[in-house]
């Protein structure tokens, strides 16, 4: 079952800081939806992702599931992060079924089948110190999908590869998520990236972090980087976010430039 | 019938063979290198301070101390089965303090590396006991435990128990905050976190703390022994000292030397074994 999101009314700020790093947001994904958050560093995107994991509770508001509020991490809705973060006394089956230990239901063909899944078949007892970066994400991604999550939540995981692999797991991952049928939320500063694994793009602004705006990405996947619609695609949003954004989309700046304007009136006067 | 290839591929065999074996025996010699200058070095400086004894008339009844009526007096002993006699109270000893020692040290140093404030509540009382001599306690352990022997384990574990405390409370807080998160996020309970992520994680912390105390208790040991008890490496050594046998005494050092040698080394095989840094 894939979940369906609903985000009401949040409102967040963190302890010992005036002003609130995300300001009523509110956001509805549809199950099977794959959606994805951009916006400049210090926006909220990864708080939000984390709101929605269950490692943060926000100040006001909260998010739900199937209806019911997410007060606590789940393996149902699992967290890929931008550093693997794989356990390095264990081996690649060993990283990969953690999720089943802890629930105690190991299941050897079900890792053996996602480990073919991410190309990891052949590797499996290997060390995963031994490991590429990009070998590294897979187990991962394949410990992220052991535990059948029904919301897959990926904070810039791919940031941190080189671009040759970093396409092709967004490639793969994107169909994965189609064909497990998983609601997927990614986190990026990559609009490429965006365009390329998400049917919607959430567009958010800092300060206080909110979302500003929404683009759709209609294209069929695999999606090809080097066909025309996709170029559009990514043109389109790249000209919605200027638009949105601009310099840094900050409100509050936005805010002052008048009071600003009107000092330096006051002043020259 | 061998083909000419064949004959050429066999003699190359045998050359790397021969080669790896040349390199086997170069490097077990520079690995060995070392460690025997610096035995020879010891054992010079022992039989020179053993001559300048006996040279001396003033000291010459020490001269037992040399490494010649020591070593003499060692396979003696060794043959007669009273090394063993001695070693093993001690050993018994040292194993009671160090497991107390790890059983008191391990989940409270897990504690104090999770919890800022038990850390903070900790940290004064812990920093005022752990400077205090173990043997200071000797009075206070010889009137609150029944025996001798309650009284050395407990002096023994008293040394033991801050290295492994504090190894394991820094091997925790060195922990990448991340593992705690993917494991919270992969539903890890209480309990599974600390088996599978936080136990794992520091077992060569938890083992690097053990071989200092290791170190610690073995000091120990020897002065604790030198209460009423009748066995064990300490009493050995009083008792030599008591009949003058100064031979016996040196053996027993020697004794004492090479079995904290023997210990440190479990320790650091232990170490390596739980290490999970990788080593190509």
């Amino acid at each position: 079952m894939s979940a369906n999101i609903s985000i009401d009314f949040i409102t967040h700020t963190f302890k010992g800081q005036p002003a609130p790093t995300l300001e009523n947001i509110e956001l509805r994904i549809q199950p099977g939806e794959r959606v994805a958050l951009i916006g400049r560093s210090g926006c909220g995107k990864s708080t939000l992702l984390h709101m929605l994991a269950g490692l943060l509770m926000p100040s006001e508001g909260c998010v739900r599931i199937h209806g019911h509020q997410v007060s606590r991490p789940s393996a149902k809705w699992n967290m890929m992060f931008q550093k693997p973060s794989l356990y390095p006394w264990m081996s690649v089956r060993e990283n990969a079924e953690l999720g089943l230990v802890f629930a105690g239901q190991r299941d050897k063909d079900k890792i053996d089948r996602l480990l073919a899944l991410v190309g990891l078949s052949d590797k499996a007892e290997t060390n995963v110190q031994s490991l590429s970066g990009g070998q590294q994400q897979r187990v991962a991604l394949a410990r992220s999908l052991a535990t059948s999550p029904e919301l897959l939540l990926l904070d810039e995981p791919f940031s941190a590869l080189d671009a040759f692999t970093r396409s092709s797991l967004q490639d793969e991952v994107a169909q994965i998520v189609g064909r497990e049928q998983l609601t997927m939320v990614i986190v990026t500063h990559d609009i490429d990236e965006a365009v390329a694994m998400a049917d919607r793009v959430l567009i958010m602004a800092a300060n206080p972090g909110r979302i500003v705006g929404e683009v759709k990405v209609d294209l069929p996947f695999p999606r090809n980087r080097a066909s025309a619609q996709f170029s559009r695609a990514r043109e389109g949003l790249m000209t919605r976010f200027e638009q949105l954004v601009g310099g840094d989309g900050d409100r509050s700046q936005q805010q002052k430039e008048p009071d600003d304007a009107n000092a330096d009136a006051q002043q020259a006067a | 019938m061998s083909t000419p290839e064949s004959v050429v591929t066999a003699g190359m065999h045998r050359g790397t063979t021969a080669i790896d074996w040349a390199r086997f025996g170069k490097g077990l010699l520079a690995g060995l290198a070392y460690p025997i200058i610096g035995i020879t070095a010891l054992l010079a400086i022992w039989w020179l301070g053993g001559w300048v004894i006996a040279s001396n008339p003033d000291t010459e009844p020490f001269a037992g101390f040399a490494p010649e009526p020591a070593f003499a007096r060692l396979l003696e002993l060794i043959a007669n089965g009273y090394v063993l006699e001695a070693s093993l109270p001690s050993l018994e000893r040292i194993g009671l303090g160090l497991l107390w020692a790890i059983v008191i040290g391990v989940p409270v140093g897990v504690g104090i590396g999770i919890y800022a404030a038990l850390r903070e509540i900790t940290h004064v009382p812990f920093q005022f006991l752990r400077m205090i001599s173990p043997l200071a306690w000797m009075p206070i352990a010889v009137l609150a435990f029944a025996t001798w022997d309650g009284a050395i384990v407990f002096l023994v574990a008293v040394a033991a128990v801050w290295p492994v405390l504090f190894s394991t409370a820094q091997g925790v807080r060195r922990i990448d905050p991340l593992w705690f998160k993917v494991a919270k996020n992969l539903g890890a309970d209480g309990f599974q976190m600390l088996r599978r992520i936080i136990l794992p994680a520091i077992g060569q912390d938890i083992f690097a703390g053990i071989r200092l105390a290791v170190g610690v208790a073995w000091i120990v040991l020897v002065p604790a022994e030198y209460l009423g008890v009748t066995s064990g490496l300490g009493y050995a050594i009083n008792d030599a000292r008591d009949t003058l046998e100064y031979d016996t005494l040196a053996a027993m050092v020697v004794v004492i030397g090479v079995i904290g040698f023997v210990l440190d080394g479990i320790c650091v095989t232990l170490i390596k074994r739980f290490s999970w840094h990788h080593q190509d």
